[in-house]
């Protein structure tokens, strides 16, 4: 039915060619949310920094959905939605080491986290990193925590959680990647001959 | 299943398994005191003798904020001394004509070290007290909590401050920097505003 309508008159065409871009104007809009979620909660406007965090999970569940529906994934649309994902996390928690919540070092491994998984990802199609494909989704859970649950204890908690999510996906990746090089160089110097 | 909730369950799972060892940990290591000798700052202030007494915490915010809090007793001309709460820390107020009780709030309650620690005190003996907070969202039912357990072992709490991370410490916009550094602000300030409330 949806079809149908969009399908009726030029305009509704240009309408229909233009739904598989929604993806990527969704993600185009959480990337855009990063700034505000920084300067919102530097600003301590804590429950309009939640809202604008729950448009960025509610957006980052569904352009991967509607990417599947409308089948039109990319590797540049994954690693939009990525940076996306990165860019979102990372303004939240700079946000909160410049309260003094969490440390800058904290931030610097998210970075760091995002740079192994860019590289990493070049580098090798398959890798096994049973925590890197949640991280988001982890820090996403933390971000909101922090914002809801106020209490320092349940702060050193999150602090530990994603510390330790952080150090298990850079390990496993960076582990991952070198075995891989390590087998390409094998490779390139013992050619296999045949007879 | 869809993949979506298929990923945020394992998600969930995760970070039940690391927060649930963190808060093991966590649980003994609140329990557990600091030792550090008394130290003393200003040994020739003659405005009168301050003992502070606190709990270092998990983060370094409370410590920076009890730090600034004995700069400003320092700066108006107190002789300060300085220890964490612990079974090593003086009981014996009676030299003293100021004491000042620092903690992060936890769950709403004042750390455990300093709340045996005025257990331990047992009587303040009328002695003025300062209650300095620190936490992350409302820290005013921990004030409470900490005055009621000051007036019960003998104290007379003169003066109460909250300080925290994610609510506004400075609405009236008087210092500058993040709300964090206002915070320190404020502790210094009215450490230094004490002398003459106490006198």
């Amino acid at each position: 039915m949806v079809t149908r309508q969009f399908c009726a008159g030029s305009g509704g065409s240009r309408r229909l060619e233009l739904l598989p871009l929604l993806p990527q104007l969704l993600t185009g809009l959480r990337l855009a949310s990063a700034p505000l979620v920084w300067w919102l909660v530097t600003r301590l406007e804590l429950q309009a920094a939640f809202a604008c965090l729950g448009f960025a999970m509610v957006s980052d569940a569904a352009d991967g959905s509607l990417v599947r529906r409308f089948g039109t994934p990319s590797r540049a649309g994954a690693y939009f939605d990525a940076t996306a994902d990165f860019a979102v996390i990372a303004a939240a928690f700079s946000a909160f080491a410049y309260l003094d919540i969490y440390p800058v070092w904290l931030v610097a491994l998210i970075a760091l986290a995002f740079l192994v998984f860019l590289l990493s990802s070049c580098l090798t199609s398959t890798i096994y990193d049973p925590v890197g494909r949640y991280i988001g989704g982890i820090l996403f859970v933390a971000i909101a925590a922090t914002l809801l649950l106020q209490d320092l204890l349940l702060q050193f908690v999150i602090l530990s959680a994603a510390t330790a999510s952080l150090t298990i996906t850079l390990g496993a990746r960076a582990a991952y990647t070198l075995a891989t090089r390590r087998q390409i160089l094998i490779g390139a110097r013992y050619p296999k001959t045949s007879l | 299943m869809s993949t979506f909730w298929t990923g945020l369950l394992i998600a969930v799972a995760i970070i039940v398994v690391i927060a649930g060892g963190s808060f093991t940990w966590l649980v003994w290591r609140l329990n557990e005191e600091t030792v550090t000798p008394l130290t003393v700052s200003n040994p020739d202030g003659t405005a009168g003798k301050a003992l502070v007494v606190y709990q270092p915490g998990l983060s370094s915010f409370p410590k920076r904020v009890t730090e600034a809090f004995s700069e400003g007793l320092v700066a108006s001309g107190w002789q300060v001394s300085t220890t964490t709460a612990s079974s090593k820390a003086p009981a014996a107020v009676a030299g003293y004509d100021l004491i000042i009780l620092s903690s992060p709030v936890y769950g709403g309650a004042p750390g455990k070290p300093l709340a045996r620690y005025i257990e331990r005190v047992a009587d303040f003996g009328r002695k003025p007290v300062v209650v300095l907070l620190t936490g992350a969202g409302d820290v005013e039912p921990a004030i409470k909590l900490t005055e009621q357990m000051v007036v019960r072992a003998g104290g007379r709490a003169i003066r109460s401050l909250g300080l925290t991370t994610m609510k506004p410490n400075d609405e009236a916009n008087k210092y500058t920097g993040s709300n964090t550094d206002r915070a320190i602000q404020i502790a210094r300030e009215t450490g230094r505003a004490l002398q003459p409330a106490v006198q």
